[in-house]
């Protein structure tokens, strides 16, 4: 289940690939950062639509120029405490002006949603087992915001 | 033992309007909200919805923790600054949810060790009442922003320091990319020529300084601490033009989130990143950062600033004559007012006004601790000598920051009462001390009985005052909570094979002759570590060249082989 910065539930219509022996390419396919960095020419001949996911110990800056052949970047959460993937998100949007959908996956926890979200994440893959409607709520909790976002930079926000 | 009986104080006077920080409806909704989470938080908690895993952090960074005995409640002293409503509130909530006291931290917090879990959401609603909060009290995330407790009327300070720690609060508060960083942050900010927050000792301290030009700017430092690696916060920029201030911060923190290890906690402070990867690169990094956002719209707009920095506003003083002479009788006749008036008071910026601080470490007291009577009655005399305002240190002490002369005898008599009075500000006695074994999850050995014991063998204010200005901190674990490094003597309790064994470092400094101390042998029993106290005191008065020479001086100056050889029989 995805979760929006709208607040609002879809259901996955990806698939994070962690294996790539013998791998047949499908736009529906979520590649791993090597995996892509390893096979960028014939990736892009086959896929219109390309999606890659990153570790919290990758370097995003190693995309800057392909990233206007990339449709979805998936940030992994390891475990929910590595908080890199907030700054990832925001490296993204506001250095890099990345255009497509930056999606948070792994085992992050509803608590971190809006966090997420200001942080420039367009969707959240809701870990398995999970009740959504926590994460629903959760994902409007607060209405108003000390910091400018990077999302909007003084939207809700005091200054 | 310490509840005391206080008759009641006639005439009491109203609160007055104190000038600091003021929420606004904006504020007040945030925290209305936050509280709401942290409800929704513990009943998913309760129901076994959330793991205590991953409640841990979502806890933590509302000021709850999970102690030996019970859970803690530390909440926020935003720069050490309360009003005296928010005292007694402080005194209600020690009456209502805790055994009726509370503890007054290093980092100017107060923590309760008793609170129930469910209360807690109840607790910070009476907090939210005086404007107050637990918010990111823990965790791996950005502090309570420290300062100068005498910040904005001490008479060596260049400038109030306290808007820029608020605008360093709000920035800070629920920051969403650094909520959940390597491990904890801490800032302070100082603007007086003496540093009494200890901000070279944390991950980044603003010494405010004023450049060629005459304008008021920031000198930045980065990475100090203690904990088991304490280490001296490294220069990285000599001056920052304030305009700056929260896109250099994002700048540091975001180098910081990226580049500090995750794989072992103890090497995850910035501390370990500055020094694995070198001052020189780090301050690379995070200038190469801060060019790219610093006129990207991260900074303070001007209005805003201007908004914060009119709650600031210092309070009028009184013009008037203060009767000299008999301030003077009143020294001469009263065993113990001489040394309060020596030790516990510090010039204030107005004429006829004093700075005077709350010793609580009283004679067999256990530092920082204070009764509910105690709060209620600081209040109390806050509203009838102090403007209604009070501060709270980081060596654990409470400060009246706008005494006037005349009223100081009174002031003195009625802490007297209340067992407040204590003389012994910056000497010996005046011990900061960890909660220790009989409190804390982490410890290995006791604390607050040693500082006991120490306070009742240096019990008199005559050689106290003879040893002078001298630092005497306790922890008892190696996490260092109570700052041992950095102490003149220094006292590490450690855990040595099932006995508690207590390890002695001399010459540390927590101030702008900032230094980590040095162990001096091997560690001494309970029973013996008094006694080594005592030889060290001693060694010192036997060797100094005169009064002014203080315990660092002299040590400094004859090094550790006199202690050694009078602690260890070596010659």
């Amino acid at each position: 289940m995805l979760l929006n910065d709208q607040g609002a539930l879809a259901e996955n219509q990806n698939i994070i690939i962690t294996n790539t022996d013998s791998l047949t390419l499908h736009e529906d396919q979520i590649l791993p950062f090597d995996y892509w960095l390893d096979q960028k020419e014939p990736i892009k001949q086959n896929l219109k639509s390309i999606s890659i996911w990153l570790n919290s110990d990758d370097d995003i800056d190693a995309l800057a120029n392909d990233l206007s052949s990339i449709s979805l970047i998936a940030l992994n959460f390891p475990k929910f405490g590595d908080g890199r993937a907030f700054t990832m998100a925001h490296l993204l949007q506001e250095k890099y002006g990345f255009k497509g959908e930056i999606r948070a996956i792994g085992h992050p926890i509803a608590d971190q949603a809006q966090f997420l979200f200001r942080c420039g994440v367009d969707s959240i893959d809701i870990p398995e087992g999970q009740d959504p409607n926590i994460w629903v709520k959760e994902a409007t909790r607060m209405s108003r915001f000390y910091q400018r976002s990077v999302e909007n930079i003084a939207a809700n926000s005091k200054y | 033992m310490y509840k005391e009986n206080f008759s009641p104080l006639a005439p009491a006077s109203a609160p007055q309007d104190v000038k600091m920080y003021k929420y606004d409806q904006f504020d007040d909704e945030f925290i209305t909200q936050r509280i709401e989470q942290l409800r929704s938080q513990i009943s998913r908690r309760l129901a076994g919805e959330l793991t205590e895993d991953e409640f841990k952090p979502l806890r933590l960074q509302n000021g709850v923790y999970l102690q030996l005995h019970a859970y803690m409640l530390r909440l926020a002293i935003p720069y050490g600054q309360l009003n005296s409503t928010q005292m007694r509130t402080l005194a209600h909530i020690a009456r209502k949810y805790d055994k009726g006291f509370g503890h007054f931290t290093t980092r100017q917090n107060i923590q309760y060790n008793w609170p129930a879990l469910s209360d807690i959401p109840e607790i910070l609603e009476d907090l939210q009442k005086v404007e107050m909060h637990a918010i990111q009290t823990s965790g791996n995330c950005i502090r309570n922003t420290t300062s100068d407790p005498f910040a904005g009327v001490a008479a060596d300070e260049l400038t109030d320091p306290r808007p820029w720690c608020e605008i360093i609060r709000q920035w800070s508060t629920l920051h969403p990319e650094f909520a959940f960083l390597p491990r904890k942050f801490k800032i302070a900010v100082n603007a007086a020529e003496d540093d009494r927050a200890a901000i070279l000792y944390h991950d980044v301290a603003l010494q405010i300084v004023k450049n060629d030009a005459g304008e008021i700017g920031f000198k930045v430092y980065v990475g100090g601490g203690q904990g088991r690696t304490p280490v001296i916060a490294k220069l990285v920029r000599e001056f920052l033009e304030p305009q700056y201030l929260l896109s250099y911060l994002d700048a540091i923190l975001r180098t910081y989130n990226m580049i500090g290890r995750r794989d072992n906690m103890y090497k995850a402070r910035i501390k370990i990143t500055v020094n694995e990867t070198g001052v020189k690169e780090f301050t690379r990094l995070v200038e190469l950062e801060w060019q790219r956002i610093k006129d990207t719209g991260f900074n303070l707009p001007d209005d805003q600033k201007q908004t914060i920095f009119e709650h600031f506003i210092l309070p009028k003083f009184e013009s008037y004559q203060y009767d000299d002479a008999k301030f003077e009788t009143n020294i001469a006749d009263n065993n113990g007012f001489d040394y309060f008036v020596k030790n516990n008071t510090f010039g204030h910026k107005a004429d006829g006004y004093t700075i005077v601080s709350i010793s609580l470490k009283p004679h067999g007291g256990i530092p920082g601790d204070i009764s509910a009577d105690q709060m209620d009655l600081v209040a109390q005399l806050a509203d009838d000598y102090s403007l209604s305002e009070i501060r709270a240190t980081h060596r654990q002490n409470l400060v009246l920051p706008h005494v006037k002369l005349d009223d100081l005898f009174t002031l003195w008599q009625k802490l007297s009462k209340a067992n407040l009075a204590a003389g012994n500000i910056g000497l010996l006695t005046d011990i900061i001390a960890c909660p220790g074994l009989d409190y804390c999850a982490l410890a290995n050995a006791r604390s607050i009985p040693i500082a006991q014991m120490i306070a009742e063998h240096f019990d008199d204010l005559k050689k106290l005052n003879d040893l002078g200005d001298i630092t005497l901190n306790i922890s008892g674990c190696i996490n260092a909570c109570a700052h041992h490094h950095v102490a003149n003597i220094g006292i590490l309790g450690v855990d040595k094979k099932g006995e508690e064994s207590y390890q002695v470092t001399l010459g540390g400094s927590s101030r702008k002759d900032a230094d980590i101390g040095n162990i001096i042998g091997r560690g001494f029993s309970g029973d013996e570590i008094v006694g080594a106290i005592d030889t060290i005191t001693k060694v010192y008065l036997a060797g100094r060249k005169n009064q002014a020479e203080n315990f660092l001086a002299y040590y400094r100056r004859a090094g550790q082989t006199p202690f050694k050889e009078a602690l260890y029989n070596v010659t």
